[in-house]
C-alpha cells in the first residue's frame, strides 16, 4: 500500500530524513518510532502529500507522490499530534466541513457514522471548544476517517490523553486493523507500538531497523531461559555447559541464565539434564525483553555508529 | 459543494460566532454612522452659536468656493453637506479594518490553533482555499460599508434637510463607497494574507492596518483643511492605482500561501 525507496527530506541544507526505503503492507499497522526530532512527523506529512520530498520516491496505494498529490489525498486521513478542530463549530459542523471538502457523497450519513462509531452522537451539536482533550482526540480520529480512507496517518494520537481514554482510542485504532485499512502509528509509547504494531521502524533521521517487534527482540538479545533453582552447584553448571546446543550459560544466585537457539525444542533436554545433575528447579521461563529495552539498544548502537562514522570521516 | 463554498460557509458560521471579531468590525461602522449626525444636528441644535465659529465659517466658505451654487443655500444646509461628505470618506475605514481583522484571525488564527495541516491534507488546492478565505474577509467587510452608507442615506434623508441627501450620495460619494470600497478590501485582506505569513497572532498582523488607515485619515484631515476637494476623476484615479495594488498584493500573497510554506515557515 504505501512503498518509499529513498526518501529523502532536507530544509534549508539540514537533513529532516535520509534514504527512507520501506514497504508497508496493505491492512498492516505500522509504527514509527524514534526520537524527538527523528523524522517521523516529516514523515507523515512527506506520505500525506503535505511537504516534497528532496530525494527519492513513494507510492502511496498506487499514486506516485509528486505526481498525483490530490489523489493521494483523497485517499489518506490523517490525524495530527494536536487534534486542530474548529473550537467554535460543533462536533458536526466540523465533520461535515471536511467530508465535503473529501468529497463524500452522503455527508449526513458519514457524518452520523462516526459520531456514533466514536460515542459523540449526543453532543454533535456542542461547540468543540467545550470538549475534553480525549473527546477532541476522537473526533479528530473521526475526521480522518469520515471519507473511508485507504490509508490513516496517525501522529501521537494518544500523546495526552488520561490512561482511559487512552485506552479507548487504543482500542478503536485495533479496530481498524480488521477493516482492511494501512496505519501508520507515530508514537512515543512503546507500549501503544508493542500492542498495536504488526512491524515497527526504528529511525533517527535516517532508518535503523526495520521488522515486527519479536523479530527484533531476537536479533538483539536472542532467547533465553531463566532457570531459578533450590542451590546451584558446579555439577550443574559443568551439566549444563556441556550440552551442545546451550549457546551461553551466565550464573546469577540461585538463577541460571542459558541461551538457546530454539527454546521450544530444547527446553525438555535443558530440564532433563539439570535434574539427572541432581537440581531441584523451582521455575522455568523465558526471558522477556520489552520493546523499550529494544529500542533503547537500537539507538544506542546508532549513536555509536554515527559517531565511528564522524570519527573516520575526520 | 465546490471548496471553496465550503470554506467560506465554515468561515462565515466561525465568524457569526466569534462575538468580539464582530464586535471589532461594528463598532467602527457604528461610530462613523453615528458621529457626522452627533456634528451636523446635534450640535447646532445644543448651541446655535456653533455656525458663527470661525473653523466653520471658513469651512463654509471653501465650499462655497469650490461649488458656487451652495452660496444660496442656508448656511445649516451647508455645514450638513460638508459634514456627511467627509464622512463618507470615513466610511472607508469600515471595510479596510473588517477585512484586515477577517483575514488576519482566519490565517493567524488557524496558525494559533493548528487546525492548518489536516485542513491542507485535504484534496482542496492552496488557490481555493486562499479564495474561500479571501471571499469570506472581503465579501462581509463590503457588504457592512453598503450597508452602513444605506443606513447613512436614509438617516440623512429623514433628519437633514431634502438639499443634503442628492450632494452627498452623488456620483463622488457613490463611487467611493461602490467601487473604492471593494478595492480597499481587497488591498485589506491581500496585505492581511501576506503579514499572516510572519505574525504569531492576530492583532500584530492587524497592525498592518495603519499601512491602509493612514492615507484615508490623511485625505479627511486634508479635505476639512480645504487643500482639495474630491471629484470623480481623483475617485477614478485612485480606483486604477488601488486595482493595480490589489493585483500586486494578492500575487504575492498567492505565491506565500503554498502548503509547504505554510506548514513549516508559517507555524
Amino acid at each position: 500500500m504505501i512503498a518509499t525507496k529513498g526518501l529523502t527530506k532536507a530544509y534549508d541544507g539540514k537533513v529532516a530524513v535520509e534514504a527512507l526505503t520501506m514497504e508497508i503492507r496493505s491492512g498492516e499497522i505500522f509504527g514509527l518510532l524514534g526520537p524527538n526530532g527523528a523524522g517521523k512527523t516529516t514523515i507523515v506529512r512527506m506520505l500525506a502529500a503535505l511537504v516534497a520530498p528532496t530525494g527519492g520516491e513513494a507510492v502511496i496505494g498506487g499514486y506516485r507522490l509528486g505526481e498525483q498529490d490530490a489523489a493521494i489525498r483523497r485517499i489518506v486521513g490523517i490525524v495530527t499530534e494536536a487534534p486542530g478542530l474548529y473550537e467554535r463549530l460543533s462536533a458536526r459542523e466540523n465533520l461535515e466541513v471536511y467530508a465535503r471538502l473529501y468529497g463524500v457523497t452522503d455527508v449526513a450519513r458519514q457524518v452520523k457514522k462516526y459520531l456514533r462509531l466514536l460515542d459523540l452522537w449526543d453532543r454533535q451539536d456542542e461547540p468543540v471548544g467545550t470538549f475534553s482533550k480525549g473527546m477532541k482526540q476522537k473526533l479528530a480520529l473521526a475526521r480522518a476517517l469520515v471519507h473511508e480512507p485507504k490509508v490513516l496517518l496517525l501522529d501521537e494520537p494518544t500523546s495526552g490523553l488520561d490512561p482511559q481514554m487512552t485506552r479507548v482510542v487504543r482500542e478503536f485504532i485495533a479496530d481498524l486493523r480488521g477493516q482492511g485499512r494501512t496505519i501508520l502509528l507515530c508514537t512515543h509509547n512503546l507500549d501503544e507500538a508493542e500492542r498495536l504494531c504488526d512491524r515497527i521502524l526504528v529511525l533517527k533521521t535516517r532508518p535503523i531497523a526495520l521488522d515486527t517487534p519479536e523479530a527484533l527482540r531476537r536479533r538483539l538479545f536472542g532467547r533465553r531461559v531463566i532457570v531459578t533453582l533450590a542451590e546451584v552447584t558446579e555439577r550443574i553448571l559443568e551439566r549444563v555447559r556441556a550440552l551442545e546446543f546451550v549457546r551461553d550459560l551466565q550464573h546469577q544466585g540461585q538463577q541460571l541464565h542459558i541461551a538457546l537457539a530454539d527454546p521450544e525444542r530444547e527446553n525438555p533436554h535443558l530440564v532433563r539434564a539439570l535434574v539427572e545433575a541432581g537440581a531441584a528447579i523451582q521455575s522455568l521461563a523465558e526471558e522477556e525483553h520489552s520493546l523499550e529495552e529494544i529500542y533503547l539498544r537500537l539507538i544506542e548502537e546508532e549513536a555509536a555508529a554515527y559517531q565511528a562514522e564522524a570519527a573516520s570521516a575526520r | 459543494m465546490s471548496p471553496v463554498l465550503v470554506i467560506l460557509k465554515k468561515e462565515w458560521t466561525d465568524l457569526r460566532r466569534h462575538h468580539l471579531l464582530m464586535l471589532s468590525m461594528l463598532v467602527p461602522a457604528l461610530v462613523f454612522l453615528v458621529l457626522p449626525f452627533v456634528l451636523a444636528i446635534l450640535i447646532p441644535l445644543l448651541d446655535p452659536s456653533s455656525l458663527n465659529d470661525r473653523d466653520v465659517r471658513r469651512m463654509l466658505e471653501l465650499l462655497g468656493r469650490a461649488e458656487p451654487e451652495l452660496k444660496r443655500l442656508d448656511p445649516l444646509v451647508v455645514l450638513h453637506i460638508y459634514i456627511f461628505r467627509q464622512f463618507v470618506l470615513m466610511f472607508l475605514l469600515v471595510p479596510i479594518l473588517g477585512a484586515l481583522s477577517i483575514a488576519t484571525y482566519s490565517i493567524v488564527g488557524e496558525k494559533q490553533n493548528r487546525t492548518l495541516e489536516p485542513l491542507l491534507a485535504t484534496p482542496i488546492t492552496t488557490t481555493e482555499l486562499l479564495l474561500g478565505k479571501s471571499l469570506a474577509a472581503a465579501l462581509p467587510a463590503t457588504l457592512l460599508v453598503w450597508l452602513t452608507f444605506g443606513l447613512y442615506v436614509l438617516g440623512i434623508r429623514a433628519l437633514s434637510p431634502p438639499e443634503v441627501l442628492p450632494r452627498v450620495a452623488n456620483p463622488v460619494g457613490l463611487s467611493l463607497i461602490f467601487l473604492i470600497g471593494p478595492l480597499v478590501a481587497v488591498l485589506s485582506l491581500g496585505l492581511g494574507v501576506i503579514v499572516s505569513s510572519r505574525a504569531k497572532d492576530p492583532r500584530t498582523a492587524q497592525q498592518v492596518g495603519v499601512v491602509l488607515i493612514l492615507p484615508i485619515v490623511a485625505l479627511f484631515i486634508m479635505q476639512m483643511r480645504g487643500f482639495f476637494s474630491l471629484n470623480v476623476q481623483w475617485v477614478f484615479a485612485s480606483a486604477i492605482v488601488l486595482l493595480g495594488l490589489d493585483v500586486i498584493v494578492l500575487k504575492i500573497g498567492a505565491r506565500l500561501f503554498e502548503r509547504e510554506t505554510i506548514l513549516t515557515r508559517w507555524a
